[in-house]
């Protein structure tokens, strides 16, 4: 092999290193994932399509603001019926491959059995303008009463969206429970071994038996004790309206519980679920947050730097999973403090900086999906509001918020002319350029941004605060190279240590700014109270 | 008089809708080297099952093909390295912020997340010849050696060496490197 076919090789073998070495237990979920979906058969519709509609041909693997949902579109697009059926009117549906409705011979009336076959969800309009969602092999029929309309369940699970009633009522009947609305949106699940009621929205009336029982959004009843629950999002995840629903939750979701003054100001999102589990102390003399301890030739001349969080961050739609991090590091995941100074963040036992814990916690449906950088960079507000709950469950975590007087830098202008005005007005920042690889090596890019966002920035880097001091208030794009540090980080060196080492060398040179040190007021984090984490 | 039964009609066949058992089998037989292909490439979960869900959601509706049956694991990997390729072509300029995202600079180096040299590298072999990108991904995400590449794909070795020669030429721009 030429030299030059091997540094294509290695090249290549660095490059595909994280994916190839994917492991089996990941490979398997997946596929496991995939087989349950294709084997079931009844393919949840996108959650983006219109309500009402059929999907029209759908782009194959369209972009990836599809990603969550597209695995579905095209079984959709092959099985998906959108029913609309008025009381006493016809019944209707049209095809995935046909802008024409279609309409069944004869209408459905009082009495009839609706079914909706495999495939997906179908939805009835009811006369009175209530909607009624069929999970797929759901059957029902319509019945009037003395004073409404009464859908009898006889399998399978619907979601009404319940019209105001003008005088009447409109009711549900399962075998064994009967729900009774005004105006409010709930799921019935008509099961052999019972029957299950959930309220999304508004208030029912449930009624087992000679008890009644009230309902409130969030909540669900069983009528057999056996019968698994499961979170109300879970129970409705088939729906083709499953957002919506999700954020109705979200809107009603009771104040936060959250014991700590600084959590109490976030919504209260949780996980699904969470184990959290004890690793291996990551530094027992003490460190930086997170991942392993630069080596000590490459530590910066800045005291506390380089605190951003390492360890392993995994977020698939519905995954989440650290390994291993200190709470500390927790602590920075959910509060946006990555990057932020020791001092900073500050209190409690040694062990909240020193012990490792593996953490893996399911993320509810309908949550929007972030990237590992986005949750690094405190961009991503469900996902850390779901880890302070956690975190405040688990770890009975109380955080309060002080100003503090630290040492800061100010960021201050030495050279006119050498910032480059943006091209563009919209700030986009930029993304991450490789570390290990060819030349010119590292650079650091942001386009189309403010100096002070700039100066958030720069704590990853300086382990302190820096504030803004230029006096500029344009937009620019920004460039900082490190051509000397190319190759600098093959086999998985970190290379912030380096990059840091020569931050303010290259801020002078490149931009004509310069950090000074100074002190400032400066908000930080006081862990008040903390505990080792509960029993999973 | 009974009680008549509304029912609303598949739009697909019947067959088309469960996962026949040869199909099925060949889930089981190939989804691991189909996974991690589509993860190779694509470097996230969800867009890997994507493809492989889409592989096998496209062989529900029709008939195996004769190329399946000759050669199912060759087939099966032609099928998803091209359905990768399909996402990656569709992506858009890789530019992951938006006005509310905020993006640092450095790759960490420990994150398992598809970095960006991982999408350029991916996006730039995504524009060869398929026939060149199926072997690349063979050596470089399966580490497969030639002989290996060769049986799975049905070509002779000389041809894989070819392809390979090929794709390293057209990719030495992107890898900085002058042959």
């Amino acid at each position: 092999m030429t030299r030059s076919a091997r540094r294509f090789d290695d090249f290549m073998n660095r490059t595909f290193a994280p994916f190839r070495d994917v492991s089996g237990e990941h490979v398997n979920a997946a596929c496991g994932h995939v087989l349950d979906d294709l084997r079931d058969g009844s393919a949840r519709a996108s959650a983006h399509a219109a309500p009402d509609l059929v999907l029209a041909q759908p782009p194959f693997l369209a972009a990836s603001s599809l990603k969550r949902t597209s695995r579905w579109i095209q079984f959709a697009g092959a099985a998906v019926l959108v029913l609309a059926a008025a009381v006493g009117s016809t019944i209707e549906w049209r095809r995935a491959d046909s802008s024409l409705y279609r309409v069944i011979e004869g209408a459905a009336r009082l009495g009839d059995t609706i079914q909706a076959n495999s495939g997906a969800a179908a939805i009835l309009a009811l006369a009175d303008g209530s909607r009624v969602e069929m999970r797929s092999q759901s059957e029902l029929s319509l019945e009037r009463t003395d004073d409404g309309l009464r859908i009898r369940l006889d399998s399978g699970s619907i979601i009404v969206n319940a019209a105001k009633q003008s005088g009447g009522h409109l009711y549900v009947q399962t075998k064994d429970v009967t729900v009774s609305v005004v105006g409010t949106v709930f799921l019935v699940s008509a099961e052999p071994q019972g029957s299950r009621v959930a309220v999304i929205e508004g208030e029912v009336r449930v009624q087992l038996g000679t008890t009644e029982k009230k309902l409130l959004p969030g909540e669900q009843v069983a009528t057999n004790p056996a019968m698994a629950s499961a979170p109300v999002i879970e129970e409705i995840a088939w729906s083709r309206n499953v957002d919506e629903h999700v954020a109705r939750l979200q809107q009603i979701a009771p104040a936060t519980q959250l014991p700590s003054p600084v959590g109490a100001r976030e919504p209260r999102d949780v996980f699904e679920a969470a184990t959290i589990r004890l690793a291996a102390p990551l530094f027992p003399s003490g460190g930086r947050i997170g991942g392993p301890e630069p080596p000590p030739q490459a530590r910066p001349p800045v005291p506390g730097a380089l605190l951003c969080i390492g360890g392993e961050l995994q977020i698939d739609p519905r995954r989440f999973a650290v390994s291993p991090m200190s709470l500390q590091g927790l602590i920075g995941l959910a509060y946006g403090r990555t990057c932020q100074s020791m001092e900073q963040l500050v209190g409690g036992p040694d062990w909240v900086r020193i012990d490792g814990y593996n953490v893996e916690a399911v993320i509810p449906v309908g949550t929007p999906g972030y990237t590992g950088r986005q949750l690094r960079n405190g961009a991503a507000p469900k996902l850390q509001a779901m880890l302070q709950s956690l975190l405040a469950d688990r770890f009975r975590l109380v955080l309060r918020r002080e100003m503090r007087e630290m040492a800061a830098y100010n960021l201050v202008l030495v050279t006119e002319g050498k910032l480059t005005p943006a091209t563009e007005t919209r700030e986009r920042v930029i993304l991450q350029f490789p570390v290990n690889g060819p030349p010119p090596g590292p650079s650091f890019r942001m386009a189309g941004t403010t100096l002070a966002r700039f100066a958030e920035t720069l704590p990853m880097y300086t382990g302190r605060p820096v504030i803004d001091k230029t006096g500029l208030n344009g937009v620019f794009d920004i460039v900082l190279e490190f051509p000397e540090l190319a190759g600098c980080c093959t086999g998985g060196t970190d290379p912030r240590p380096l990059v840091a080492e020569q931050l303010p060398r290259r801020l002078q040179e490149q931009i004509g700014l310069r950090l000074e040190p100074t002190r400032g007021q400066v908000e930080v984090l006081v862990i008040e109270r903390v505990e080792r984490p509960t029993e999973n | 008089m009974a009680t008549p039964v509304l029912k609303m009609p598949d739009v697909s066949s019947a067959a088309s809708s469960r996962l026949r058992p040869e199909l099925e089998r060949l889930f089981h037989e190939h989804s691991n080297m189909l996974y991690r292909t589509a993860y190779g490439m694509l470097g996230n979960r969800a867009d890997a099952e994507d493809v492989l869900q889409t592989l096998f959601l496209r062989l529900l509706r029709r008939d195996l093909p004769d190329a399946l049956i000759r050669n199912p694991a060759g087939y099966l990997y032609r099928a998803a390295v091209n359905a990768s390729i399909t996402v990656i072509r569709s992506r858009k300029r890789f530019v992951q912020g938006d006005d509310d995202t905020f993006e640092v600079a450095v790759e960490d180096a420990h994150s398992t997340e598809p970095d960006e040299l991982h999408r350029r590298l991916m996006a730039a072999i995504a524009g060869l010849n398929p026939n060149d990108t199926q072997v690349l991904v063979l050596r470089y995400v399966h580490n497969r050696s030639d002989a290996d590449i060769a049986r799975l794909l049905g070509v002779s070795r000389g041809t894989i060496a070819m392809r390979l020669f090929r794709a390293r030429l057209r990719l030495r721009k992107f890898i900085g490197e002058k042959q």
